[in-house]
């Protein structure tokens, strides 16, 4: 049986998951940004 | 009496002697070479090398059962143990402030892992399984413990391969990232200046490692071993009140468990299990790994470039490649060598460190779709 078809769907489904994970905790660290800069104190450098 | 002596000269390991335990020797002395002349990852390729050297005398036995380094690589790696306790000194040792403080960065990570999937078609087209070419892919990562996670798990008999490729090519990312930064970047692209990074508060980095931890081990659990000790390392960083714990975590139980990584992963190696055909491949495809990361990271900085109005200095996106701070310093080097007054150490540190996430991430998907 050829693999092809299987590993077409893991460097699809792979690489899209990479980027969207990533992606998704980029927007998480500007949303904390968000939030801090709301409702916590004004950042001071760490 | 002549009877005697043949036992005895039988009973000795230069009788059985092979031309591949002399190869395997040789190999373990350039790898001990290169480590002690060239300082190229001497923590782990001394042990690794002389790891090679013992486990190629005859006789020995030492990977039997039970014998001390089959006890390293049973306890070690086959339990997944050592990796993720590396991962716990890694996380002690990373400030992700450049990640948070430029959360972009976090994609060019991703974009660097485009030589895992790349390696990971070639070495489908040479005859490997999936989960073999899985374990080969993730070379391009440029992370060991990351590799050597993977690949134990997937096809445990290439681990010596992939994790001797894995750590050889982290050494030589200053010699196999310029040329393809220079061939993928214009003078003018070198040149860009980046903005100072913002200050990023201490709340942002103690909150950091725990969003990650649970984002990621949330959309893959299968990363949650390395990812969760990565970041429980962290969070003994910045939460600034464990120093202990922390300094425990990136020296002491960081330098003890290196040393059984590196003497477990060259055990792995005897003359019958690595001079293979397939061995060689390997190296070949970690090659081809590294060099597509690279590539992948560079054209999603440029890409970006096009969208965005603040431009980026498109030679961080090859510190996407994990091998930190190896690669952050290279781009800094070659900054710095066309504008001397260009730095771009702490950009490119961003991609860096997420390299590292970006490649846990990958490795979590493989383990998932192909175990």
């Amino acid at each position: 049986m050829s693999v092809w078809p299987e590993a077409l769907k893991i460097f699809t489904f792979g690489f899209t998951s990479v980027f969207f994970i990533l992606g998704a905790l980029s927007l998480s660290v500007v949303i904390t940004r968000a939030l801090l800069g709301k409702f916590g104190a004004a950042p001071k450098k760490g | 009496m002549a009877d005697t002596l043949f036992t005895f000269i039988h009973s000795m390991g230069f009788y059985h002697l092979t031309v591949g335990n002399l190869i395997m020797w040789l190999i373990s002395f350039a790898l001990m070479f290169l480590a002690i002349r060239k300082g190229y990852e001497p923590l782990l390729l001394i042990p690794i090398g002389f790891g090679i050297f013992i486990v190629n005398l005859p006789l020995t036995n030492l990977m039997e059962n039970h014998q001390i380094l089959h006890i390293f690589y049973h306890y070690g790696l086959e339990w997944e143990l050592i990796p993720p306790i590396i991962f716990l000194g890694l996380g002690a040792m990373t400030d992700f402030g450049p990640v948070i403080a430029n959360p972009k960065t976090l994609l060019l990570g991703a974009a660097a892992q485009f030589g895992v999937y790349i390696a990971f078609f070639f070495a489908l087209g040479l005859g490997f399984t999936i989960p073999e070419a899985c374990s080969i892919g993730i070379i391009g990562g440029a992370d060991g413990p990351t590799t050597i996670f993977t690949t134990v798990a997937l096809a445990p008999h290439l681990l010596g391969a992939t994790a001797v490729a894995a750590y050889s090519y982290m050494a030589l990312v200053p010699v196999i990232q310029p040329p393809i930064i220079k061939m993928m970047t214009t003078k003018k692209e070198r040149l860009i200046r980046m903005k100072q990074l913002r200050p990023v508060s201490k709340r942002q980095k103690i909150i950091f490692p725990l969003v990650t931890c649970g984002l990621v081990c949330l959309f893959v659990p299968a990363s949650a071993a390395l990812m969760a000790m990565f970041m429980l390392g962290n969070f003994f960083r910045e939460s600034g009140v464990v120093e202990r714990l922390s300094g425990t975590a990136q020296n002491e139980l960081m330098n003890i468990v290196t040393i059984f990584l590196g003497i477990a992963v060259g055990g792995t190696m005897s003359a019958d299990a690595f001079l293979t055909p397939k061995a060689l491949m390997v190296f070949a495809m970690g090659l081809v790994a590294f060099s597509f990361s690279t590539i992948g990271g560079l054209c999603l900085a440029k890409l970006m470039n096009v969208f965005s109005k603040e431009k980026i200095n498109p030679m961080i996106g090859a510190a996407g490649v994990s091998a930190v701070p190896m690669a952050a310093r290279v781009v800094q080097k070659m900054g710095a060598a066309e504008d001397p007054r260009n730095f771009l150490l702490m950009h490119a540190m961003g991609p860096n460190v997420a390299g590292v996430i970006g490649t846990v991430v990958a490795a979590g998907l493989f383990l998932t779709m192909a175990q």
